[in-house]
């Protein structure tokens, strides 16, 4: 019973951590839009992870179960996987703009170019 | 009866994907390799499929259980072929030295 | 018992594919990598009785964030190193947070602790109560669509957003329509080959069906407007990646998709709306049906599918925005 404790948070926690060096560390604009991604899991999974039940089931109503697992976060975490896919599509969208106007998409090459009028022309 | 008959099932499926997937780290090559996970995808998924058909009780999960295997049945072979074709396209042989999977694959 | 075992082993995993994106550098091996990731962790919400949420992790996660960063992605980006560690900066900073997080968590309840505080409140009246107030079995949709419809049309809203977003960042297309010949540039000989086109063909009317039956099943078990969306969104898309964008937007074209878009978040409002001219609050179906339950019903049958139009929709027009930016 009390064996996996706290250790989804913790999977979790490392996850979180491991989204945020990608997030500061990376110079690529993709990989970045990756962390991100892992960032937001972590945080789906401390979710999921509140609404478990022990010997609980899926909150699908049913004669033969008695314990259900808390829909709540269910709910929360649905929706903000499908917001999340959308706002990661909008990075992938000025990342593909940064790429037509500087021609890459490595931070540390659109540095090396300040001549680049910040108006992007399409 | 049925469920010992269902167990098997299950049991031998799994023992086919962990042999897949030995294979898969102990093959030399890509295509080697992609033998061994091509059998993960067809008879492990089917067998474990087969052995879920015959523990579950109802008519509509077993009708659920069927459709899925249909769709892997066919799909599986299929993603395995495509993955040989566009690695022969790339330029993968087997003869050639160091192409295994580790170098990257994209040229 | 069992749970626990896959519960320790999934995270495990997801551990290492963690570690292994943060060294590695190749945007395709990343690519490759976060959808495995995704495939890990919607497993181990299966695990955590998440179904609808795994539902729509698998949907999201393994297949169409594939798609949106593979159209993003080119050959040239590829690092001559594959793999660097981060910089001991980032890492120090990291373990800081760590640390401070790590603090944070010695209050959380145990794993399955019954008596958490979450589970105390307005859980209790959802599983309780809601067979008798909305009449659907699935309380995940019975919460989405009607005890939290508002913050769902906010989410619609959020999502219809994006898309507009991502199609005012497309490039100007006066310069002339997109060339014919434009594929994907992964896989340049997937149109010639006989074996995918023969069986993938085949399955596009399986897939879109499939989408449909998680649209209206979602009331009985897992599913419901935004799974269905993102199915049917996928199942239009392989037909565009098996044989190009162009000959996609002859059958759909794309101001019909941005329609739908609009047209979706529309569906749902109205249905609010209706709610208010009939004497209740806004978004409270009941008013709708001749009995609480059947207005009920009614209510969540068209607001799920002003999602399902909108989510499906605005998946295809970010296909048409990526394909647009590569000609």
């Amino acid at each position: 019973m009390s064996f996996p404790g706290l250790l989804n948070y913790w999977v979790a926690l490392i996850l979180l951590v491991c989204g945020l060096i990608i997030v500061m560390d990376s110079r690529n604009l993709v990989k970045k839009l990756v962390g991100l991604g892992i960032f937001q899991s972590a945080v789906f999974l401390v979710f999921i992870t509140l609404g478990k039940k022990s010997d609980g089931s899926a909150p699908i109503l049913d004669a033969s179960v008695s314990v259900y697992s808390n829909p709540l976060p269910h709910v929360l975490i649905l929706t903000a996987i499908v917001v999340g896919v959308a706002t990661t599509a909008v990075g992938l969208a000025l990342v593909a703009r940064i790429r037509r106007a500087y021609g890459t998409i490595d931070e540390d090459e659109i540095d090396d170019r300040p001549e680049v009028e910040p108006e992007i022309v399409p | 009866m049925t469920e010992i008959l269902g167990s098997l099932l299950l049991l031998l499926g799994v023992l086919t994907v962990l042999v897949g997937g030995v294979g898969l780290f102990r093959f030399p090559d890509f295509f080697c390799r992609l033998h061994s996970a091509s059998i993960v995808d067809t008879l492990g998924a089917g067998l474990v499929l087969l052995g879920m058909l015959v523990l579950s009780g109802s008519v509509v999960i077993a009708f659920k259980v069927a459709m899925i295997g249909a769709l892997i049945f066919f799909l599986s072979p299929m993603t395995a072929h495509a993955l040989a074709r566009a690695a022969l396209r790339s330029g993968m042989h087997r003869d050639k030295p160091g192409s295994g999977p580790s170098t990257g694959g994209m040229k | 018992m069992i749970n626990v075992v896959a519960d320790v082993g999934l995270l495990c995993l997801l551990l290492t594919v963690a570690l292994a994106i943060v060294c590695t550098r190749s945007p395709l091996s990343l690519v490759l990598l976060s959808g495995i990731y995704s495939i890990a962790l919607c497993t181990l919400f299966v695990i955590l009785d998440a179904v609808d949420v795994a539902f729509t992790e698998a949907a999201v996660g393994a297949g169409i964030s594939a798609i949106l960063f593979f159209a993003v992605i080119r050959p040239e980006d590829e690092p001559v190193t594959a793999f660097s560690w981060p910089s001991s900066r980032a890492i120090l900073l990291g373990l800081g947070v760590g640390v401070l997080l790590l603090a944070g968590t010695l209050d959380m309840p145990m794993y399955g602790d019954h008596l958490a505080p979450a589970h105390q409140h307005l859980a209790l009246r959802f599983l309780g109560q809601s067979f008798e107030e909305i009449g659907i079995p699935n309380v995940v949709t019975s919460v989405l669509a009607s005890y939290r419809g508002y913050d769902t049309l906010g989410e619609v809203v959020v999502i219809f957003t994006a898309g507009v977003a991502v199609l005012i960042l497309q490039p100007d297309n006066k310069k002339g329509p997109a060339k014919p010949g434009d594929r994907d540039r992964f896989a340049p000989e997937l149109m010639g080959n006989p074996v995918l086109k023969t069986v993938l063909l085949r399955m596009i009317p399986l897939v879109v069906l499939f989408g449909l039956y998680v649209q209206f099943h979602g009331d009985y078990g897992p599913g419901g407007g935004f799974q269905a969306g993102v199915i049917l969104g996928a199942g239009v898309i392989t037909y565009g990646l098996l044989s190009s964008a162009t000959r996609l937007k002859r059958i759909i074209s794309d101001k019909w998709v941005t329609l739908g878009m609009a047209l979706g978040v529309l569906v749902y409002g109205l249905v609010g709306v209706a709610g208010l001219f009939l004497g209740a609050n806004f978004l409270d179906y009941s008013v709708l049906g001749p009995t609480q339950t059947a207005g009920q019903h009614l209510g969540i049958l068209l607001i799920e599918l002003g999602v399902g139009l909108t989510v499906s929709c605005t998946m295809v027009s970010l296909y048409y925005c990526f394909k647009q930016g590569e000609s």
